[in-house]
């Protein structure tokens, strides 16, 4: 069931008051953001002691979230320390677990203005290759988190190597569906046969850095958003998820997001890190991305087709697998005639 | 014998309606629920187009990877027909069973039952030159 507006009016209105040590606190405006098939976004237009503040709540899910989606407290966590080491993000502000406020748990950030929705930003041609190089220094920023000592101990990580890890973990989803996925099963065994051997450092990634996965406002980035994929893995991984071309949103001759420039973006990205991007194991990731993408898409179809979820735009994503599997399938029969 | 239109005419005066007639109508925040809603009529009429054709030739292709004798006895309807190959054909690449002769076939197989599904819920996709791994091994 959705947050109800008028029930959760009061309760967040006092969390803000009691957080931010106000004496008074108005909320002006309440209402839920689009997008967010999965959490609850929800805009709060707050008086604080007579000054405006724009915030941003987001909630858990009431129903079981997607597998590997970490906590709103843990998220709240990751966001924090992105902002910490220079990533734009949207200020984290309050985290709440307890769960007699609004019924679930939630945390709230600074609100940031501007357009996140992919179809929209692939078509504004001023963006290009500005946005591209900037985004590659962003994704160098959270590439410069590293597991020992950190605070986000708690993230997982890979068993084995960040690879073998994730195909063993979409093969045992494909083992829980209801239908069988033979063409997937088919690039899983060639992701198996090629995996990277190369020894790597493990790293924070986002796991879902993306276009539709940011805000630009007037042609600058205002800030990267959902954070509730990351975990510990490999650079190449986040990197070839966002040049993949399941995520250019039609712009497909733009191979960086459906923004710009492949190689601006790996230059960029070098610069910023000082890291060199092995650009022969980009193609192995780019396939990973589309199983990982089509594996999502069909428990997405099925959260609506159960009736746990049911919405028009999850029906979709669960048609969109079978475009995800053949561009998959088309890769690795390219790569294994080569 | 059912009345004219059918099914899919019926679907698609229902899409034009909606694209043509009510799209202009509503808010631009909203609109994106309407192609939405488009794109799930369209998905559905492209379905009933191509009927049980694309399920057939599928079919026919599971046959001549595994031979008839491997027909499980219990399936009668080209679902379930499809259903108890597409497992076993699953269970035999993940497991490595498949010998080097049978993996072309198979690879072919895969990709042309992969297009007969684009071909229904997305043709778009197949419009454009597929951009694969241009940056990997030339």
């Amino acid at each position: 069931m959705e947050l109800n507006e008028a029930v959760i009016r009061e309760p967040l209105r006092r969390f803000i008051a009691e957080r931010s040590g106000a004496t008074e606190v108005r909320i002006e405006s309440l209402h839920r953001l689009g997008g967010g098939a999965v959490q609850e976004i929800w805009s709060i237009d707050a008086n604080v002691d007579a000054t405006p503040l724009g915030l941003v709540m987001k909630a858990s899910s009431a129903s079981a979230g997607v597998p590997d989606s970490i906590t709103r407290e843990q998220e709240f966590m990751v966001l924090r320390a992105a902002h910490t080491v220079g990533v734009t993000v949207p200020e984290p502000l309050w985290v709440c677990t307890d769960r007699t406020i609004i019924g679930r748990d939630f945390f709230i950030m600074r609100e940031v203005k501007g357009v996140a929705a992919g179809h929209l930003l692939v078509r504004d041609s001023s963006l290009g290759d500005a946005l591209v190089e900037r985004l590659g220094r962003e994704l160098a920023y959270i590439h410069s988190i590293y597991p020992n000592g950190s605070e986000l101990d708690f993230l997982r990580r890979p068993q084995s190597t960040p690879a073998q890890h994730s195909i063993d973990r979409y093969r045992s989803w494909l083992s829980y569906m209801e239908l069988p996925y033979p063409g997937l099963e088919w690039c899983l065994c060639w992701l198996d046969a090629h995996a990277p051997r190369a020894p790597f450092r493990l790293t924070l990634i986002h796991h879902d850095f993306r276009t539709g996965n940011y805000m630009v406002d007037a042609g600058k980035l205002t800030g990267i958003l959902d954070w509730e994929f990351c975990e510990w893995g490999d650079i190449h991984e986040d990197i070839a998820w966002f040049c993949a071309r399941c995520w250019r949103f039609g712009a497909c001759d733009k191979e960086a997001g459906g923004i710009g420039s492949r190689e601006t973006f790996y230059r960029s990205y070098e610069e910023a890190s000082g890291r060199t991007i092995e650009r022969d194991i980009i193609p192995y990731w780019e396939v990973m991305a589309h199983v990982r993408w089509a594996t999502i898409a069909i428990q997405q179809g099925q959260r609506h087709c159960s009736g746990v979820d049911r919405s028009l735009e999850l029906a979709l994503t669960g048609r969109m697998t079978a475009e995800l599997e053949l561009q998959a399938l088309l890769m690795v029969e390219e790569m294994s005639d080569a | 014998m059912r009345d004219r239109p059918n099914a899919f005419e019926l679907l698609d005066i229902a899409r034009e309606t909606l694209v043509q007639d009510i799209l202009p109508h509503i808010p631009s925040e909203r609109r994106y629920q309407i192609y939405m809603v488009a794109n799930a009529i369209a998905n559905a009429e492209r379905e009933f187009r191509a009927g049980d054709v694309p399920l057939q030739a599928e079919l026919e292709r599971l046959r001549q990877i595994y031979g008839d004798s491997v027909d499980p006895p219990v399936a009668d309807r080209l679902e379930d027909l499809l259903l108890s190959f597409n497992r076993r054909l699953a269970r035999d690449i993940r497991a490595g069973r498949l010998d080097d002769e049978r993996k072309h076939t198979v690879q072919e197989h895969l990709i042309e039952t992969a297009k007969a599904r684009v071909t229904e819920t997305n043709p778009k996709f197949l419009d454009v030159a597929p951009v694969l791994t241009s940056q990997s091994t030339d």
